[in-house]
């Protein structure tokens, strides 16, 4: 529980999306080597996406690699049977809901405050990103209630969007991010 | 219907003395509302989410999911203040039946789309006759969640587009076949006795055969007028 209070404590002070389009620190490389390692997921390169136009383009392609979607999925499923094991149904519930409260307004705002600099107007891109973001929230806070692997892809993938990038997946053979 | 002097309830303390019937008619609603939210993103949206074609449309089902969930629990919060037992609003444990579209097994992203659009589309008409609402936290919630209805709709309607752009008129008119015949009763039965006294105290406006009359019509327009597919017939209760 402290260190689910930690992440929640985390949450305001992120900078959803600031840097978005920007260079790749050394952190954020590792963070994504570390994130699709953790997965399992193989990929040749690594493609940084410059505009948000270009990341709903990448996002939409059909060539999205399942394996990537699907083990996230699968950890997701495992990871929320052994939080309810830890935290009974209602307490989790209670939980979850606490820590998606922290980000259900926050994250739209900071996309919309973001496309509107860049004089961008699609309501789905928003949404979208505020899916991606929230999702990742959520996988991080199972990440967090239940650790029995400190190589958790959850963990590093919340990292890539706390230092404020889109991690977009991987397609055909390369990791997109934002 | 004999006149009734229809109070304005500002707050939750004015609730409390408000008339058992005035009570009981906007707990029924608010317990409607918390627990087809709550359904509806159990059994369409969450599942959507993997049905999905691509990760961009994949998230913004999560947003959906997200909203939807949002919305249960802001009718359940309001539910709570005005003495709704937690139980009653978990469709799990409540006595309460859900809409029965919920009963409608969905089981391909076309349909979803497809229920997006007309189911949402329902759930628009019926907030939009809360926000006149005479017991204003309810108008107030009504009105706080009409956008995102509005997105959610819209967003059926625009991957519906997407589908038949692609060519795949005949599964979207599948779907709309499979799905549209559930949606009449959506608005409850013809003369009905709780519509009688909804209106009877300013909680909503029109009948049950008001709105549905306007859906169809409004879902004509959307089938018909935007996507040029055909509403099925379908046979509409009498009594």
């Amino acid at each position: 529980m402290k260190r689910l209070l930690q992440l929640e404590k985390v949450l305001p002070k992120i900078g959803w999306f600031e840097a978005a389009g920007q260079s790749l620190t050394e952190d954020d490389k590792t963070n994504v080597h570390n994130y699709l390692g953790s997965l399992e997921v193989k990929h040749r390169h690594i493609n940084r996406v410059k505009d948000w136009q270009t990341a709903r383009k990448v996002a939409s392609r059909n060539d999205w690699a399942p394996a990537w979607w699907k083990t996230e999925t699968r950890l997701g499923s495992t990871l929320t049977a052994e939080s309810k094991t830890v935290l009974g149904d209602s307490l989790f519930h209670a939980r979850m809901t606490q820590i998606a409260s922290k980000v259900f307004d926050p994250v739209p705002h900071a996309v919309s405050k973001k496309l509107l600099s860049l004089k961008i107007k699609d309501e789905t891109i928003i949404k979208s990103a505020t899916g991606a973001a929230t999702e990742a929230v959520h996988q991080a806070a199972l990440g967090t209630i239940k650790v029995s692997n400190n190589n958790n892809p959850f963990l590093y993938k919340f990292q890539i969007f706390r230092a404020g990038h889109w991690p977009l997946g991987v397609y055909n053979d390369t990791f997109f991010i934002l | 219907m004999t006149e009734t002097e229809i109070p304005q309830v500002k707050t939750v303390d004015e609730f409390g003395d408000q008339p058992k019937e005035y009570q009981d008619a906007i707990r029924k609603i608010v317990l409607s509302h918390a627990i087809n939210e709550l359904y509806g993103s159990q059994v369409f949206d969450e599942p959507a989410i993997a049905l999905a074609p691509n990760p961009y449309a994949k998230w913004l089902t999560c947003r959906i999911v997200m909203e939807e969930y949002g919305h249960h629990v802001r009718f359940a919060e309001l539910g709570q203040q005005i003495g709704i037992p937690d139980n009653q609003m978990i469709p799990e444990t409540s006595s309460k039946r859900p809409l029965s579209i919920m009963e409608y097994k969905m089981e391909t992203w076309i349909e979803f789309c497809v229920i997006k659009a007309l189911g949402d589309l329902a759930e628009i008409l019926q907030v939009e006759d809360l926000i006149h609402c005479s017991f204003h936290p309810l108008r107030n919630l009504a009105r706080m969640t009409m956008p995102e209805e509005r997105f959610h709709a819209q967003f059926g309607e625009d991957f519906c587009s997407d589908l038949l752009e692609a060519g795949k008129a005949v599964a979207v008119q599948n779907a709309v076949d499979k799905v549209f015949p559930w949606m009449p009763a959506f608005f409850g039965q013809s003369g009905s006795r709780n519509n009688e006294i909804y209106r009877k105290w300013g909680i909503k406006l029109r009948t049950n055969e008001e709105m549905r009359e306007d859906y169809i019509n409004r879902a004509r327009e959307l089938i018909e007028g935007k996507l040029g597919l055909t509403l099925p017939k379908v046979e509409l209760e009498t009594t």
